[in-house]
């Protein structure tokens, strides 16, 4: 009995090592591949992409995962020669910073009024942001495109900015874990005569703290990587963000795209890291799997 | 404590990464700022104006010395020594006045010989008659004969020297005399009483026909202009005063002027690119009639003339030449990564005239918010990019 849970239990971790190793390997050459010396790219991946009889073994790609001689001379080149790409950086700062904000003071607001609040029609109202949380963005695309025209945001940051921060993700996710929060903290400050805005901001909002946690790095991540939304309502390529970096990168510029791509990934690393006990700990009370 | 070492560990892995957090913008946030300055000091430097609207005035001013149109010298008519010199340097006179007199004891005594010898000749007339009458009494016919050839020719040798005298007595009136032979001034008294000249006695200006100068004008200026015209001209000096000429001729000058120092080398300073340029200049003759002037009067030509109505002036540096026309250089702006970038774009204007510091270019083809670019710190191309 034991020698077979063992051996379940080992089958286990190798299946699952393996499919760590299969998400964690790309990552890995990105960062491992990213100070490689151009020449030594070349080397191990040919003219991938250029279809050539001379190069047969074009096809076969070489994963070298450690670098013969370790440079940073393409993140030099990037950050020297491509300004472009620290104004897309910023862009993408000035983006998403608002957006995980905004959301972020929204979200726990309404996520009040639905778990802590009883009026007429709650269900059905919360009902309804679901069915709008549900629905694809290309969905939504066109009434979206006419109120922005309509508001006169069109290719600015606002275009983008206004409709992250009324996200319903944020407002059902500090819902659910507001939801789950009990209610006898909630009673005591009641009978203690403490209204609704002093249980928020006392009771409430520091009992919802890993689930904010978790909304921020979850915002963070999806907004850090939006592709449509500034494409379609961001005319001026100057106001992109850095999500679209990668289609200005010509192909000869592997290097750079290796560097630019551990350069983009960093910052939700960071975020990753610093709060990912909060993170494990929102999602858990929230009853939401990433 | 298991839980409490586990909260210690996981505060210290956030204060390392809050370190590499900020270590990581703030680097991105030192490079934007030192990549922008970095490539801005590789761009060329650059220095603008703005077009100003207005009119452009050339002005022109040339020198030159007056000359009379007709002077001529006159010289002794007969060789004799002047023994009157009527005029004197300076003096109006009128067409036929006297002017010299010369010696004419020569030309009486010479005269009053040839009136003796007529006298002679007459005497000798009558003998011949007296011996042709007597000769037509014979009828010796040869003899009839030489007395009448004897008789004809004394009468052509009378003829003869009855001209002669009348030549002589011409000769004693109108070559002892030196007359003006027009309205004029005399300028110069070259005969000395009683010392005889080989050479001319009097220099005398016709005043009628004026005095007159030459002058190199610009092509552009002289367009408007035909034979004929009046201009004004000043007259330098301590009475300096605006008197009316009149142009008598205009014809192309093959020489041409150039704004290029002499020996320069424009290659030499590529960064410079001094537009070279000439002039096409017009040779003018302009006559005046104004009886106080004198030969040698230095006069000068002041013009003034305004280049279109609707134009734009700028320093003539800022304005290139090639060989699709003129153009200048604008600095424009346009977004780029890290705050505006600004770009030398090339365009053509069309010149409406220049002096040598500034030019005027047409307006309806400007965009007046656009500065131009007057000099730069190296040679400028279509789009490149500048710094100021």
């Amino acid at each position: 009995m034991t020698i077979s849970r063992n051996l379940s239990r080992l089958l286990l971790s190798l299946f699952t090592g393996l499919v760590a190793a299969a998400m964690i390997l790309p990552i890995l050459l990105t960062v491992t591949n990213s100070l490689m010396t151009e020449r030594e790219m070349s080397f191990n991946y040919g003219l991938l992409g250029v279809v050539t009889d001379a190069s047969a073994q074009a096809k076969f790609v070489n994963l070298k995962l450690i670098p013969d001689w370790v440079t940073l001379s393409q993140y030099a080149k990037l950050l020297d020669s491509t300004p472009r790409f620290l104004q897309m950086f910023w862009n993408s700062i000035k983006l998403v910073v608002p957006i995980v904000v905004g959301q972020t003071a929204v979200a726990t607001l309404a996520a009040y009024a639905f778990a802590r609040l009883r009026f007429k029609g709650r269900n059905v109202l919360f009902m309804v942001y679901l069915i709008t949380m549900v629905l694809p963005f290309q969905v939504t695309l066109v009434p979206n495109y006419l109120m922005i025209e309509r508001l006169g945001l069109m290719n600015t940051s606002g275009a983008v900015i206004l409709p992250g921060v009324f996200g319903v993700f944020g407002i059902f996710m500090i819902r659910q874990f507001m939801a789950n929060l009990p209610y006898v903290y909630t009673e005591a400050a009641r009978m203690d005569g403490a209204g609704h805005g002093r249980i928020f901001w006392e009771i409430i909002l520091p009992l919802t703290k890993p689930g904010l946690a978790a909304l921020v790095i979850l915002l963070f991540v999806d907004y850090w990587n939006m592709v449509e939304q500034p494409l379609i309502f961001l005319k001026e390529e100057f106001d992109y963000p850095l999500s679209l970096y990668l289609a200005y990168i010509q192909e000869s510029e592997r290097g750079v795209i290796f560097a630019a791509s551990v350069l983009y990934m960093t910052p939700m690393v960071l975020l990753f890291l610093y709060a990912e006990s909060d993170l494990v700990e929102g999602i858990e009370h929230s009853g939401i799997k990433g | 404590m298991e839980a409490l070492l586990s909260s210690g560990k996981r505060n210290a892995r956030k204060r390392i990464v809050v370190v590499i957090a900020s270590l990581f913008i703030g680097i991105l946030l030192v490079w934007t700022l030192f990549s922008n300055m970095m490539i801005g000091l590789t761009l060329p430097r650059v220095v603008t104006e703005t077009p100003a609207p207005g009119s452009l005035d050339f002005n022109f001013q040339g020198t030159s010395s007056l000359q009379p149109v007709l002077e001529v010298e006159l010289f002794n008519p007969s060789g004799e020594k002047p023994t009157e010199i009527l005029a004197r340097e300076g003096d109006v006179v009128q067409k036929g006045q006297l002017l010299v007199r010369y010696d004419r004891t020569a030309k009486e005594q010479q005269l009053e010989l040839e009136q003796n010898a007529l006298k002679k000749m007459k005497l000798g007339s009558k003998q011949l008659q007296d011996d042709f009458k007597l000769a037509a009494r014979g009828d010796d016919a040869a003899a009839i004969e030489a007395a009448r050839n004897a008789m004809e020719s004394l009468k052509l040798d009378l003829s003869a020297q009855e001209k002669r005298i009348q030549m002589l007595q011409t000769e004693l009136t109108d070559r002892t005399e030196l007359r003006a032979p027009f309205t004029g001034r005399v300028t110069a008294i070259l005969a000395i009483e009683n010392i005889p000249s080989n050479g001319a006695d009097i220099r005398l200006l016709n005043t009628e026909r004026g005095m007159q100068f030459d002058i190199q004008i610009p092509a552009g200026m002289a367009a408007e202009w035909t034979e004929g015209d009046a201009i004004k001209v000043r007259i330098l000096g301590k009475d300096s005063r605006l008197v009316e000429g009149r142009i008598t001729k205009m014809e192309a000058d093959s020489r041409k002027e150039s704004n290029m120092p002499e020996g320069s080398d424009a290659t030499k300073n590529p960064a410079s690119e001094e537009r070279q340029t000439t002039k096409e200049m017009v040779q003018v003759q302009v006559s005046m009639h104004d009886k106080s002037l004198r030969a040698g009067n230095r006069v000068q030509v002041e013009l003034t003339q305004s280049a279109g109505g609707d134009t734009f002036v700028l320093s003539r540096k800022a304005v290139h030449q090639d060989r699709n026309g003129f153009y200048v250089f604008t600095a424009q702006s346009r977004p780029g990564p890290l705050g505006n970038q600004f770009y030398a774009s090339k365009n053509y204007v069309t010149v409406i005239g220049e002096d040598d510091q500034r030019t005027a270019i047409a307006q309806e083809l400007w965009n007046e918010d656009a500065e131009i670019i007057v000099e730069s710190s190296e040679p400028l191309m279509d789009g490149q990019r500048i710094r100021f």
